[in-house]
């Protein structure tokens, strides 16, 4: 009798298996790729490949937003591939990505190693690849960003912010704080940036910066900036993806002020949130799609994406939100970005 | 000021480990090795943020309880009545967290790896002492939350030992042939013992969601459910002991992350703290332990 029912549950697990694999294949893996050669009506097949995973509504959900407007507006096709930060995925996925398509975006600077070992593999694919550079190799071509000059402005900002005592939530100290992810040279462009920007307005302020160690646990990035409010600071930037969910919290619950990035993060709470660095990921996916389709694209080269191509920039929300930064502050500011873009201030990076 | 406030982060990342480690304890001292703690705090995380997010914080702390009972139910399942070997039953139920909370928070709220914002508790003051300012940050705006795991350590170590439940829970675990032969039941004691732990790590889970972080994050628990047992250990199994090694990993974390940049250590280094510390734990350096007897060991009516 036992022998029957194990024997039973082994066909149906067999069965099962069989029944998934012939199913309709799920959103974010393509099991069935066209195989026929793609001619020139056919849509442009492209993969987004993430080495974290979307819903941190910064980074990489730009990234994500630039794919689904080149879908969108440019006809391409494709799916997304998310790592969730594990690295041994890096390389299936990859690999995966190469197989189904012809353009393939690799986002986030994790990737070095092995996107120099796939490439070479897949010739006729062209590789895009984001946060990093990766010279000598014909089909990657690598962007990179000048967040630097971004947050150059966004601590220019923080420290005249800081000054301002008559805002409420701002105190009388000139601290300004920062919340970094992991410590990798691409978040060390960011607190440096951040930091010469403090300078250049007073050389007095203080910038404390702590690193989370993660860039998904919100806790760690409450933690962080509740311990940055207490040694004094009033604004703090993040730059940790999902980490700095937490930190937005904490300016919630001391009420003082945040700097959100990548993406325009004042929606997620316009009275705490005063600004955001927005770094142009989308931008970049998209204009570069778009350059492949209309055949203006040179592979193998280095782009860089600063404060001339709207790779970086301040964002203060939507005209609806009530604006905590003041007009004074955001002319000068702007002043300030005029001269990062003609080169009168020349950003030191850590890159 | 900073010692004030560093204790007071430490009692916030310490309540999660805390209640996760009590519950450790009741399964523990039954006989079972829950190890699917982790995976009952996950279910715990995403179901209190449902529960709130649409009903509210009750609603929120009642549905991550009956979620992590649940899974309980499912191990206590699995390992009692079947006597699966334990490790493997919580290793699984750990995966079918992870993926039914990814699953159901794509159905649920339409995005895979967070939830929207929720509201927790209202934050309290305790009456009188919230007044002195140098102690300010940790008397006022604590969590109720917080304030009932604290309570739970001495209300458990009533429960273990000084109720006719908590001899017997203990008797099943050490001695289960013994329990059994004077007619007590062994299968109900180890069930109660798990599905009491498989609601305590919901209600850990409810606190990181609700009151800690605001929202639910895929893989916000980081691996506290398997510090939660190291703190059992280092605890030698009592409820006391786990608060006070609850509170070293709290302190060891909530440290971690003040290390800023201008530290005369490097940062790294204070980062290593907490996992250096459970490792030490772990491997007995730290302290010599005592498990319970028949920790581990699935009850066969007919071998004893």
């Amino acid at each position: 009798m036992k022998k029957a029912i194990s024997i039973l549950l082994i066909l149906m697990f067999i069965g099962g298996l069989v029944l998934t694999g012939c199913g309709k294949s799920v959103d974010t893996q393509k099991e069935e790729a066209p195989t026929e050669p793609v001619a020139e009506e056919e849509p442009m097949q492209v993969a987004l490949v993430l080495s974290g995973g979307l819903g941190d509504r910064s980074f990489y959900d730009s990234s994500h937003e630039g794919f689904e407007q080149a879908k969108k507006e440019l006809g391409v096709e494709g799916s997304v591939l998310e790592c969730k930060n594990d690295p041994s995925l890096f390389q299936d996925q990859l690999v995966q990505a190469s197989e189904n398509a012809q353009v393939v975006v690799v986002v986030g600077f994790e990737f070095y190693d092995v996107i120099q070992e796939v490439a070479p593999e897949y010739p006729e694919v062209n590789y895009i690849y984001l946060d990093n550079v990766v010279e000598g190799i014909d089909n990657i071509t690598s962007i990179t960003y000048l967040e630097n000059e971004g947050t150059f402005l966004a601590g220019a900002l923080a420290a005249m912010l800081t000054q301002e005592t008559s805002i409420e939530g701002i105190n009388e100290e000139k601290i300004i704080g920062m919340v970094g992810g992991v410590d990798l040279p691409v978040i060390r462009n960011f607190q440096i940036g951040y930091e010469e920007g403090a300078k250049y307005i007073d050389e007095d302020v203080r910038v404390e910066t702590i690193y989370a160690g993660d860039f998904e646990d919100p806790a760690k990035g409450k933690e962080c900036a509740l311990a940055l409010y207490s040694k004094g600071a009033d604004i703090v930037f993040h730059a940790a993806g999902k980490t700095g969910e937490g930190v937005f919290e904490a300016a919630k619950e001391v009420k003082a002020y945040a700097i959100g990035v990548d993406s325009d993060q004042r929606y997620i709470n316009p009275d705490v949130i005063v600004a955001s660095m927005i770094k142009g990921v989308g931008l970049s996916v998209f204009e570069t799609i778009k350059k492949i389709q209309d055949g203006a694209f040179e592979p193998g080269k280095v782009i860089y994406y600063g404060i001339n191509e709207d790779g970086v920039d301040i964002g203060y929300g939507t005209p609806d939100m009530k604006q905590i930064v003041p007009e004074e502050i955001k002319s000068k500011v702007e002043e300030i970005k005029a001269k990062v873009k003609s080169g009168e201030i020349e950003v030191p990076t850590a890159k | 000021m900073f010692a004030a406030e560093l204790l007071a982060s430490s009692l916030r990342m310490a309540v999660p480990i805390l209640l996760t480690a009590i519950g450790a304890v009741f399964t523990e001292r039954s006989g079972i090795v829950n190890i699917g703690l982790e995976g009952m705090m996950i279910v715990g995380s995403f179901w209190a943020s449902v529960g709130a997010y649409f009903y509210g914080p009750m609603m929120g702390l009642l549905f991550a309880m009956m979620a992590g009972a649940f899974l309980a139910l499912i191990h206590s399942v699995t390992t009692v009545t079947f006597r699966v070997n334990q490790v493997v039953s919580g290793v699984a139920l750990n995966i079918l967290a992870y993926g039914s909370s990814r699953f159901l928070s794509l159905v649920i709220f339409g995005k895979a790896t967070t939830s929207h914002h929720v509201s927790g508790f209202n934050p309290v003051d305790i009456p009188g002492l919230s007044n002195i300012p140098f102690l300010k940050p940790l008397f006022a705006d604590i969590s109720p939350v917080l304030i009932m795991a604290l309570i739970m350590v001495p209300i458990s170590k009533y429960i273990i030992e000084k109720t006719v439940f908590g001899l017997r829970l203990r008797s099943v675990g050490e001695n289960p042939l013994a329990a059994d032969t004077l007619g007590i039941d062994v299968f109900t004691m180890r069930y109660a013992g798990v599905i009491i732990s498989g609601m305590l790590a919901g209600i850990a889970g409810a606190y990181l969601t609700m009151e800690h972080t605001g929202m639910y994050v895929e893989g916000m628990t980081q691996g506290k459910g398997y510090i939660a047992m190291a703190a059992m250990i280092f605890g030698n199994w009592t409820p006391t002991g786990t608060l006070g090694a609850s509170l070293l990993f709290g302190f060891a974390e909530a440290l971690s992350l003040r290390a800023g940049e201008g530290s005369i250590v490097p940062y790294q280094f204070i980062k290593m703290i907490p996992y250096v510390l459970t490792l030490a734990v772990l491997t007995g350096i730290v302290k010599k332990s005592t498990p319970p007897a028949a920790s581990g060991v699935p009850y066969d009516r007919s071998t004893g």
